[in-house]
């Protein structure tokens, strides 16, 4: 019966989206037809919205599935309920900040363009590969970037506190409007996962 | 907004603090009586102190023949703020449920329903089947230690922004000319022959014909300064808020039982406040005892928001009264030396009527009768005021 909303609800609702309502989330199963959204990413470059994805940051060292932030700082981060989050809960310096940082996913063979005009992280398959994470500067504000390649196009996650969250989609998206940049929802990024 | 100022040397009427109530103060000497060589002196930025703290809740069902008709009349002016100020401060009248827990708070509850529909505010009480179809989400279960049993339900009570007040204000003023000065601060007052003279700021010395002392947690401070003792003591309050959720609550929700008070904001977050802190401080830093205090008793009225995580938690400084109603009149010791503080936990929402009442003060020299019963004398004669019952979860 409760159901939270991103920090970008309203962004979102401004633009018309559809919501559904996903772990607990209410978010954009899609913004246009999800078949063209799914193909947008594919040949060009998408942005979503993720944030109902459970994130735990931990001081000790997870069983599985984890990214390294920082010496002793690990983060677990995934579908809600999922094993490797179920392992992590109540490891030692346990925090859940699901609700701290915005995940918005930038996909497409052009996201990295996009993103290499809003920072200096280098984003080449040499120093970011596919499953590897860094912390970086996105239109000035500081952001977790985990890369998790999707149907093989380069796709980055990309954590940042959400009240800076509006902020940083809007200056993608604007970034972005040279290489035909769209949102997409829910329902494209489940065609996607295949 | 507002412009900038050098400050003067000399000024009509100088206000010290510049969030709501200052703020109204100096709208209507400049807009009803024409007084407009009026400086706003502000410590911090505009509506960093109680008017930016509070809860944002607006209600009229106030328990005493004092109070009632005195909030009562600030409502009104809410409602007319934003065609008057010409900006949209956002007040959403979606009523105001104050929940009895026991036979004595449902007594309470029923005498203030009483005093309020005499006086012709709208307010009765309901009972658990009403309240579950207003709040589908609350907890009537009757195996709680703290039952539901009815509710003093006041339609026209609701929340409003109380940044968007403090700024329209502030911009009214300046287009009157009125100067509004931010990021000054006050150090003394100097007086002569029950006369104060001048006021020390932390920019230089202006001299002022009339000071008006509208600070709210720093009253004592400022008052002492011109030699004005008070009956007053400052308390920490807390409230914290959650991350946005979908709608669900569409009404304000007391408990004084449970000490906390909570309401949805247009954007989705939960406002929640809890009484003041017990112990007397200037400090304006959250603790975490009093988060899981609130915690603890909102998951006591919705069990549904377990789960849900708070952004953010602050405090604010409350000057608490010994009978729980404000003071506003002219100080005996010093002639032309106003004062209305003394506003606990309920101020926000007295500011437009507060404003206007001490306005019609200090310009025509005669305290309009809805504010002579808050007096600063009162304490000498000893006919204190009964809000205590009706004016915070803080008894």
């Amino acid at each position: 019966m409760i159901t939270k909303r991103s920090a970008l609800y309203h962004h979102h609702r401004t633009v018309g989206a559809w919501f559904v309502e996903h772990h607990g989330w209410e978010l954009p199963g899609r913004f246009a037809a999800p078949e063209a959204e799914a193909a947008q990413v594919l040949g060009g470059v998408g942005l979503a919205d993720l944030s109902y994805r459970a994130k735990f940051e931990t001081q000790s060292e997870p069983v599985q599935s984890w990214w390294r932030l920082g010496a002793g700082r690990y983060l677990v981060i995934g579908e809600p309920h999922s094993e490797p989050l179920a392992e992590a809960r109540g490891s030692a310096g346990f925090v859940d900040v699901t609700s701290v940082y915005a995940n918005l996913l930038l996909a497409g063979p052009r996201s990295k363009h996009v993103l290499g005009k809003l920072s200096s992280l280098n984003t080449s398959g040499e120093s970011l590969p596919n499953l590897s994470c860094a912390q970086a500067s996105v239109a000035h504000v500081h952001a977790i970037v985990l890369r998790e390649d999707l149907m093989e196009v380069p796709a980055f996650h990309l954590l940042v506190t959400r009240d800076y969250a509006e902020s940083v989609w809007e200056a993608l998206a604007q970034a972005g409007e040279e290489f035909a940049l769209r949102p997409f929802g829910l329902e494209a990024l489940r065609l996607l996962r295949g | 907004m507002w412009r900038p100022h050098r400050l003067h040397s000399n000024y009509d009427v100088v206000i010290i603090g510049a969030g709501a109530h200052g703020l109204a103060a100096a709208y209507y000497l400049g807009k009803k009586h024409g007084i407009r060589n009026v400086a706003l002196l502000e410590k911090s930025y505009l509506g960093a102190g109680a008017s930016g703290r509070n809860t944002a809740i607006l209600r009229s069902n106030y328990r005493t023949p004092e109070g009632i008709p005195f909030y009562d009349a600030s409502l009104q002016l809410y409602r007319q703020m934003s065609q008057e100020l010409e900006w949209n401060v956002l007040f959403s009248r979606c009523g105001h449920l104050s929940l009895g827990h026991s036979d004595s708070s449902v007594t309470g509850l029923r005498v203030r329903a009483e005093n309020n529909q005499l006086l012709g505010v709208n307010s009765r009480m309901i009972y658990p089947e009403e309240i579950g179809r207003l709040v589908p989400g609350i907890n009537l279960s009757r195996d709680t230690r703290y039952p539901i049993l009815a509710a003093l339900y006041h339609p026209p009570g609701g929340i409003i922004r109380h940044d968007a007040v403090v700024w329209g204000y502030a911009r009214a003023c300046d287009r009157m000319g009125i100067e509004i000065h931010p990021f000054t601060e006050v150090t003394g007052i100097e007086v002569a022959n029950g006369k104060a003279t001048n006021v020390i700021t932390n920019r230089g010395r202006i001299g002022a014909g009339t000071i008006l002392n509208s600070t709210a947690g720093w009253a004592t401070t400022i008052s002492k300064m011109a030699g004005v003792p008070l009956p007053i003591v400052t308390h920490p309050l807390q409230a914290c808020v959650s991350e946005p959720l979908k709608p669900f609550l569409d009404c304000v929700i007391v408990s004084a039982t449970l000490h906390v008070y909570l309401s949805q904001t247009d954007k989705g977050e939960l406002v929640m406040g809890a009484e003041i802190d017990p112990y007397q401080s200037y400090s304006m830093k959250s603790t975490l005892p009093t988060l899981e205090q609130i915690a603890i008793y909102t998951l006591e009225l919705f069990p549904q928001l377990h789960g849900v995580r708070v952004l953010r938690q602050w405090a604010g400084i409350c000057d608490m009264t010994p009978d729980f109603a404000p003071i506003m009149g002219r100080a005996q010791e010093v002639s032309n030396f106003y004062m209305d503080v003394g506003w606990g936990t309920y101020g926000f929402k007295a500011s437009p009527i507060a404003g206007k009442c001490m306005a019609e003060l200090i310009a025509t020299g005669k305290p309009p009768s809805l504010i002579e019963p808050f007096t600063p004398a009162r304490f000498h004669t000893g006919q204190l005021l009964g809000e205590k019952g009706a004016a915070a979860v803080s008894h």
